[in-house]
């Protein structure tokens, strides 16, 4: 999209389906094609970010990293800002003072079963991927050999 | 493989009850019994695993499908308009625990579950630039 700044941004790694731009210490692993939310894009795509991710990940601690986040801030209501889907990979150091983490709560237990029977019903349908679009397949060139030749025109079985 | 002492490996197998919203083959998925909201789930992989770049790309494959899934299971059963998904590999990015565990967190306008990131007053002088940055990118 042309007014999407992941879009027409520079990439630091490409491939057919995923990219990936470097600010300072944040990674950002995205799609190429503009999906502005995890759920519009497709499984196959999620699945080759979450491995590109992982083995840039691998790199960091390769290089010395003393930890790193995996962030998907998902919708605006999660503190998502850029229009493009991404995931943020961020090195982190001692008291470098980055997400502090959240308050735990807890909850009454009827809350909770409620929560659990909704969400579990909910999940019945997790498992059943959607499959890669496969690409227009080829028409093979048939090119003779010498012994395809010779089994034609001398009628040999 | 899973390791005895492991709480997280405990739930993975059944040996220690957590409430269990989806299952299958390799990893659980369990609501955090201290969440951040409600809702928060715990996917957690049945073998142990100490961060992320331990699993193989199937499993690694496999979880983002599950976490895009459950996200949108979220959205639609919980009346929320977001979700967070949290990953800390070691104890300065946040992991508390020795079995990594993937944090899928159901968000609201303004519940302060995860501030945008702070400039630290410890922090050097000379890296304010690179905090910058990352504010400037995650902000779009």
């Amino acid at each position: 999209m042309a007014d999407c700044p992941v879009c027409t941004e520079k990439k630091t790694y490409e491939d057919e389906n995923i990219a990936m731009l470097t600010a300072g210490s944040v990674t950002l692993v995205v799609p190429k094609q503009h999906y502005p939310i995890m759920e519009q894009t497709p499984d196959f795509i999620i699945e080759k970010m979450f491995i590109h991710a992982n083995h840039t990940l691998l790199q960091m601690f390769e290089k010395g990293a003393q930890g790193a986040n995996l962030i998907i801030t998902n919708g605006v209501s999660a503190g998502q800002t850029l229009p493009h889907f991404a995931m943020q990979l961020i090195e982190r150091k001692e008291n470098d003072g980055l997400f502090p983490l959240w308050n735990p709560r807890k909850l009454d237990e009827e809350t909770m079963g409620a929560i659990e029977l909704k969400l579990k019903e909910a999940c019945q349908n997790i498992g059943v991927w959607e499959e890669q679009p496969k690409p227009e397949e080829k028409k093979e060139e048939k090119t003779e050999t010498n012994e395809t030749y010779i089994k034609r025109y001398l009628r040999i079985p | 493989m899973p390791e005895e002492q492991c709480i997280f490996c405990q739930i993975a197998s059944g040996a220690v009850s957590a409430r269990k919203v989806y299952e299958d083959e390799q990893i659980i998925c369990v609501l955090d019994i201290n969440p951040a909201n409600p809702g928060h789930v715990l996917i957690i992989p049945k073998d142990h695993y100490s961060v992320l770049p331990q699993f193989p790309d199937e499993l690694i494959g496999h979880v983002g499908k599950v976490i895009k899934h459950m996200s949108l299971a979220m959205l639609k059963s919980l009346g929320i308009q977001g979700t967070t998904t949290f990953i800390a590999n070691g104890a300065v990015a946040g992991q508390r625990a020795p079995h990594i565990i993937i944090h899928l967190i159901p968000r609201a306008q303004g519940d302060g579950v995860f501030p945008q990131p702070q400039v630290s007053q410890k922090r050097p002088v000379s890296d304010k630039a690179d905090l910058d940055k990352i504010t400037e990118v995650l902000s779009g």
